[in-house]
């Protein structure tokens, strides 16, 4: 395994990281569940209590590893385990929780160090159910919070995002990528 | 995971968790799952074999005095300790925490080999870990490792771009001009075509929503066989048979804007003075235009004028000027050289490009993955 080839998605309790790996991985997402020593496959309306794993296979044998944080803020330790090294971090957040913000403060210190070397991209869930705050509000949002942080892209892309949505994480993905190289695909 | 089935085959080494809680034994079986290199398997509280290592939370309530006691009981099993003040236990061989992978496997491994164990284990040399830690650092920093790229950037194609050729267009004149008006005052309008009175656009600036009874591919049509052709309206209705779908005026404004640039520069954006993304558009939730991604990538990252956009990127210069019209529609350009913008750097565009790129390897992984991912 390569440890580079990695994406993970973290973010709070409910805002969709499980949904979001699952609609775009290869294989049915393992979740590690904390009772059994097996891989449990997910059921929807779960919490993760430890991570999700999914995979993208590239065809040539090598391929992408997904993985999602639990919600549960007190588990800093298993991130740590989980970002050494890696593609990029996808930030979900739920429109319907009190305090947007303060999620996105959490999670961006959380992953201080590896923002700074790899980029960020913030997915905004539940808007069909909370259309406030709005992309440009987090934005503005992200200028306060981020003040004190060194981040590889300062300005990501933060988009409405349905975690259930194919097409939606796609696009989070896709932006994750071009993040990283705006000229990947073109002409060599 | 197919690389654990080269190792299935192999005895599995038995941990024994001390003093880990439920969630923290979960992580410990993922990084097990995930080393491919020996077949480690965290036993449950109630499997009694012998472990081969145990593997201890000295900071959890009772860590420090199991771990003691599984010592006394287990004297010839090794035991990792893990902690955030190794100092304050020097009888133990510690792990300082965060706990890596990098740093894990290879620990578990010192403490396996010289044991007197009775049965073979399935360890290497530790040569991979080390080669994993320099992948590591190289992909999180993708920036940084072209400065040791030796090889001469690849001759590239001259994109097809000749600035004398580019056309421009007026957006605070004529239809889009009247369209931001009635935003800014907030008076409902319709925009209707003269030609036979069918309303087109209704526009709610108070509910911030505009009905449409036309797609983005025949407003384009419309547009292109006259803008003079449309006319604001107030009080038109649209058909019975008209299939009506509402937006939001963001969503109409990027579109109306794209479709009315066709391809043209906007008058207000200068072709060669840096224009700089000041925040990415909404991009899941507007209508898609070619390239929108990349664009927004690229001029979030650095300001560049349209023409060194267009040289870097190799990007249809059509895309880029429907991009640019789109985003300043929604005020997410920052151009003006007044506003503090860094005057374009001096560099020849060419190096520029190869100096902001990974490595042709990695450029190659990526691009995969990018292909698989669009086409999910
Ligand atoms: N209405 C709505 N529901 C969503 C959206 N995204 C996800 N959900 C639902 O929200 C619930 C939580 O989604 P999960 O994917 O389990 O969230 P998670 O981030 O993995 O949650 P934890 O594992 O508890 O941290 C599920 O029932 C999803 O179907 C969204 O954009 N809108
Ligand atoms: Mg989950």
């Amino acid at each position: 395994m390569r440890e580079d080839n990695k994406i993970v998605f973290t973010g709070p309790v409910g805002a969709g990281k499980t949904s979001a790996i699952s609609a775009i991985s290869d294989v049915p997402i393992i979740s590690t569940d904390a009772k059994a020593s097996d891989m449990t496959i997910n059921r929807k309306g779960h919490t993760t209590v430890a991570m999700d794993y999914g995979i993208l296979h590239l065809g040539d044998k090598s391929k992408v590893h997904l993985y999602g944080t639990p919600g549960q803020e007190r588990f800093d330790f298993m991130w740590d385990i989980l970002t050494s090294g890696g593609l990029g971090l996808i930030l979900m957040l739920d429109n319907t929780r009190p305090n947007p913000q303060k999620d996105m403060h959490f999670f961006l210190h959380a992953f201080k160090d590896y923002i700074a070397d790899v980029p960020v991209v913030l997915g905004i869930s539940k808007t069909d159910l909370n259309p406030r705050p709005n992309t440009a509000d987090y934005a503005k949002m992200l200028a306060e919070v981020s003040q004190d942080l060194h981040m590889l892209n300062p300005v990501p892309p933060i988009f409405e995002v349905d975690g259930r949505n194919k097409e939606d994480v796609k696009n989070l993905v896709m932006a994750l990528l071009f993040s990283i190289d705006p000229g990947l695909g073109m002409l060599p | 995971m197919t690389d654990k089935a080269q190792i299935a085959g192999t005895p599995s080494i038995l941990v024994r968790g001390i003093g880990l809680d439920i969630r923290k034994e979960a992580v410990f079986r993922m990084a097990f799952r995930m080393n491919r290199k020996a077949n480690y398997s965290l036993l449950e509280a109630d499997d009694h074999q012998v472990p081969d290592v145990a593997i201890a939370d000295l900071d959890s309530p009772d860590g420090l005095a199991e771990a003691d006691k599984f010592r006394k009981e287990n004297p010839g099993i090794p035991l990792l300790a893990t902690t955030v003040v190794p100092n304050s236990f020097p009888q133990f061989v510690t792990l300082t925490k965060p706990i890596r992978m990098e740093t894990l496997f290879p620990a578990l491994e010192q403490l396996l080999r010289p044991s007197p164990m009775t049965r073979e284990l399935p360890l290497q040399q530790p040569a991979e870990p080390v080669e994993q830690v320099q992948n590591t650092a190289a992909a999180a920093t993708p920036a940084k490792l072209s400065t040791s790229v030796q090889q001469p950037p690849p001759a590239r194609e001259k994109p097809s771009f000749d600035p004398n050729q580019i056309e421009f267009f007026d957006p605070e004149q004529g239809l889009l001009a009247l369209v931001q008006r009635a935003i800014r005052d907030q008076i409902p309008v319709g925009i209707v075509d003269r030609r036979n009175g069918r309303l087109l656009w209704r526009i709610l600036p108070e509910q911030g929503k505009v009905d449409a009874s036309v797609s983005m591919e025949e407003a384009q049509a419309i547009f292109r066989e006259g803008e003079e052709n449309l006319v604001l309206r107030d009080g038109a209705s649209f058909a019975d048979n008209d299939s009506v779908h509402s937006m939001t005026v963001t969503e109409y404004l990027w579109q109306i804007h794209a479709i009315a640039a066709d391809g043209r520069l906007s008058k207000k954006i200068p072709l060669n003075r840096p224009v700089k993304l000041r925040r990415w558009p909404n991009l899941t939730r507007l209508y898609p235009l070619p390239e929108a991604l990349r664009l927004a990538a690229f001029l979030a990252r650095s300001p560049a004028s349209p023409a060194l956009t267009i040289r870097m990127l190799q990007v249809q210069p059509q895309a880029l000027l429907n991009f640019l019209a789109a985003a300043d529609a929604l005020q997410l350009l920052e151009y003006s050289p007044a506003s503090g913008v860094a005057s374009e750097p001096a560099i020849p565009s060419s190096t520029l490009a190869e100096a902001q790129r990974p490595s042709p390897a990695k450029r190659g992984f990526l691009g995969r993955l990018l292909a698989k991912i669009a086409g999910l």
